[in-house]
């Protein structure tokens, strides 16, 4: 049977591996046929910025392979805002949104899992 | 009703929900009775409240956004996480906010915020030194209230 999983990502690329791993696992429940969410919140929101094409891997990528795999992406605007962070810099088809578009997804789920650090 | 304070945020445009509105909260709670949740959610914030600032301020959003749709929240203060609590703060000096309203506000919309004693004590810290309203906790405890929660996330 199909379930949930939604993934709260905190943390931005480059830096650290939470944003590629997040993205990774996302695309992984997917192939196994799960529902996903993936909800960018605080420094999460700079991983839907790396919107062109680079020459080696990154989280741009595997997010436009998300959502094409039909992976549900959402970011934070209230954390996009602050980091000006806006929906012309940012990959096509995932939307600004509240907070309680997360608390939705959370209550949805069967499962909640963070990438933080 | 959740519907007058869930406003969906239309992309670029001035976010109505991204910051959850308190004052509104407090106003419809007192206009209710007792009420049962059927679910609930377990924030973990193991982030020092200052320095991590925007760490705390979205882990506090998260739970008053889920009292707001009628659902009950616990905070876990564990590790650096538990000076998120301690009374007498005064970032002012740094030119940051004070967290402390918004642990209130938490409080009074009918939030449990807990420390974990084992982080409290290696910091030097103990009941005395945190907020009216937060409980210590046993290990063995935390575990049982991660068990208890429908989800959690962490910050």
């Amino acid at each position: 049977m199909d379930k949930t999983l939604t993934i709260l990502l905190n943390r931005g690329p480059f830096v650290s591996e939470y944003a590629d791993l997040a993205v990774k696992m996302a695309l992984k429940a997917r192939e196994k046929g799960h529902n996903v969410n993936l909800y960018c919140y605080v420094d999460g929101v700079w991983a839907p910025h790396v919107k062109a094409e680079k020459p080696y891997e990154n989280v741009g990528r595997l997010l436009r392979e998300a959502l094409d795999k039909g992976v549900n992406v959402k970011m934070c605007a209230r954390c996009a805002d602050a980091r000006d962070v806006s929906s012309q810099d940012t990959i096509e088809g995932i939307p600004q949104v509240g907070l309680f578009d997360f608390i939705d997804w959370m209550k949805e789920s069967d499962k909640v899992v963070t990438f933080t650090g | 009703m959740a519907e007058d304070i869930k406003q969906p945020a239309e992309t670029d445009e001035e976010c109505a929900d991204c910051v959850v509105d308190v004052a509104a909260l407090k106003a419809r709670r007192e206009a209710q009775g007792e009420r049962e949740n059927t679910w609930s959610a377990l924030i973990m914030l193991t982030r020092g409240t200052y320095g991590h600032w925007d760490d705390a301020f979205s882990a506090v959003q998260v739970g008053n956004a889920v009292l707001a749709v009628e659902e009950a929240a616990t905070m876990l203060l564990v590790g650096d996480g538990v000076y998120f609590a301690v009374k007498g703060q005064d970032p002012s000096g740094i030119g940051l906010a004070n967290n402390t309203n918004y642990i209130l506000d938490f409080l009074d919309l009918g939030g449990r915020m807990l420390v974990l004693g084992t982080s409290l004590e290696k910091r030097g810290l103990s009941l005395d030194d945190l907020l009216e309203g937060v409980d210590v906790i046993t290990p063995a405890r935390m575990a049982s209230e991660v068990a208890q929660h429908n989800a959690s996330v962490t910050f």
